[in-house]
């Protein structure tokens, strides 16, 4: 294991991308991570949001989906990518169960589905997705080789993941 | 064709009728969903522009009040000491309140951007109260509004461990709008308790109050209760949104009560965070979690 390097704990909502090396770790239930590496200039940044739009409640915040996705995505060409050397990397949207309002099964299915939609959209390819299930997951991605670490985690873990 | 039997042929043909009712009132509920939100966004635009307007008169005018004031003492050789004293305390008042104002508009902007850290530490809940009371003298003195503090715990101190400058951005906003809203010689009271791994605060005024159907939409980014130019009540919209934001990231919930005479607003919050994920930033101790099953990508 590379212990060169630093760990950055993404809880949910934060949005973050590393021009250094970085190890970026989160753990996820119903929630999606999507990393999203640049090929060329060999960096990324991770994401990680519980809900899947933003539907005008509160702020504008990378807890939606479709917010994080393309917060993610501007970060990146901010610091230089563009857009054709992206690609995507997409984990979590597991059936939490837990009683909760609504349709809270389906949380995690259409948190990945926004994924797919925003990618296509802005067409990021992507490379890998590991999502569904009734499993949480911890993942580390790795920014400057855009590897993913992944483990699955069998305890029962809270909604807010 | 011959093969199916009439009852075979029914039973498929109830079955996409069913099928496509459901579609049906799928597509109308969908079609409601997009027709409410597209009000609610519409409100949203409204309320961003009544916030640049509202920036313009709550920055603009101030910073108008504090050039005069300060010109004006630059200027004069006045030897009068109370006079002094009343005009720096004016510059101050002015100065606090844009400083207050930026920080709401300054962590909006964090959380929209995602680039927020929770820095966790442990310290009195009490004292920071009193250092808010302390901070907000002027905006109490004004209208002669007291506040009393209620504390109940189950521990012998009343420490707590939670981002400390984030918890003092949500007392600050509700307080101030405590006292803003409150009739002159008002009293505010806040009831703290400390049980378990829970910090639950109520923060109830006796003043104008605030209409059942608005409780939720208090906590709308932008949204004032008076829009109005002339409204003495200042505020940029951004404070209670701000501050959900903040109670949903330290693992807690709020709420406004309204009552005959005044609101409470009450929230909670988790205390006693899990310490393997406060730190954020490790050299490599996470990372042992990873030796055995692991999955790479």
């Amino acid at each position: 294991m590379e212990n060169d390097k630093k760990t950055f704990f993404l809880y949910p909502g934060q949005l973050v991308v590393f021009k250094e090396p970085m190890n970026i770790m989160t753990i996820l239930g119903s929630c999606v991570a999507v990393c999203i590496w640049d090929v060329k200039l060999r960096f990324g940044g991770m994401n990680h949001y519980l809900l899947p739009l933003w539907k005008v409640q509160g702020l504008r915040t990378p807890k939606y989906g479709n917010v994080a996705i393309e917060t993610l995505i501007e970060e990146m060409l901010k610091n230089g990518s563009s857009a054709k050397n992206l690609v995507a990397k997409v984990f979590g949207g597991a059936k939490v169960l837990e009683t909760g309002e609504g349709n809270i099964f389906e949380i995690g299915r259409k948190n990945y589905e926004i994924a797919q939609e925003v990618l296509s959209k802005y067409n990021i390819r992507t490379a890998v997705e590991n999502v569904g299930g009734l499993r949480g997951r911890k993942i580390l991605f790795k920014t400057n080789t855009g590897e993913v670490l992944m483990k699955y985690i069998d305890k029962t873990i809270s909604n807010n993941n | 064709m011959n093969n199916i039997s009439d009852y075979a042929l029914l039973k498929e043909l109830q079955r996409r009728l069913k099928r496509s009712d459901d579609l049906s009132a799928e597509l109308y509920h969908n079609k409601n969903e997009l027709l409410e939100l597209n009000q609610k966004l519409e409100e949203s635009e409204m309320f961003k522009s009544h916030f640049i307007s509202n920036v313009t008169n709550e920055l603009v005018n101030p910073v108008s009040s504090l050039l005069a004031l300060s010109k004006f003492l630059k200027n004069n050789n006045i030897e009068d000491k109370e006079k002094i004293k009343k005009f720096s305390s004016l510059i101050f008042s002015e100065a606090f309140d844009i400083d207050f104002q930026l920080r709401n508009v300054f962590f909006a902007a964090k959380f929209e951007s995602g680039k927020y850290i929770v820095d966790y530490t442990t310290f009195s809940v009490v004292e920071l109260v009193k250092s808010i009371l302390k901070d907000f003298e002027h905006l109490f003195d004004k209208k002669n509004v007291t506040a009393d503090i209620e504390l109940k715990k189950d521990k012998l101190h009343d420490n707590i461990s939670t981002d400390a400058e984030k918890l003092k951005v949500v007392f600050a906003n509700i307080i101030s709008n405590s006292v803003r809203f409150s009739n002159t010689n008002d009293k505010i009271i806040i009831k703290i308790s400390i049980i378990q791994d829970t910090l639950q605060v109520s923060i109830r005024d006796f003043g104008i109050g605030i209409s059942p159907d608005l409780t939720d939409k208090v906590f709308e980014r932008f949204y004032r209760i008076d829009n109005s130019i002339n409204s003495e009540n200042k505020g940029s919209g951004l404070g209670l949104s701000v501050s959900k934001q903040i109670i949903e990231i330290l693992g807690g919930s709020i709420r406004f009560e309204d009552h005959d005479n005044g609101v409470e607003v009450l929230f909670n919050i988790s205390i006693n965070q899990n310490t393997e994920n406060i730190d954020d930033f490790s050299s490599n101790g996470n990372e042992f979690f990873f030796d055995g099953d692991m999955e790479v990508f």
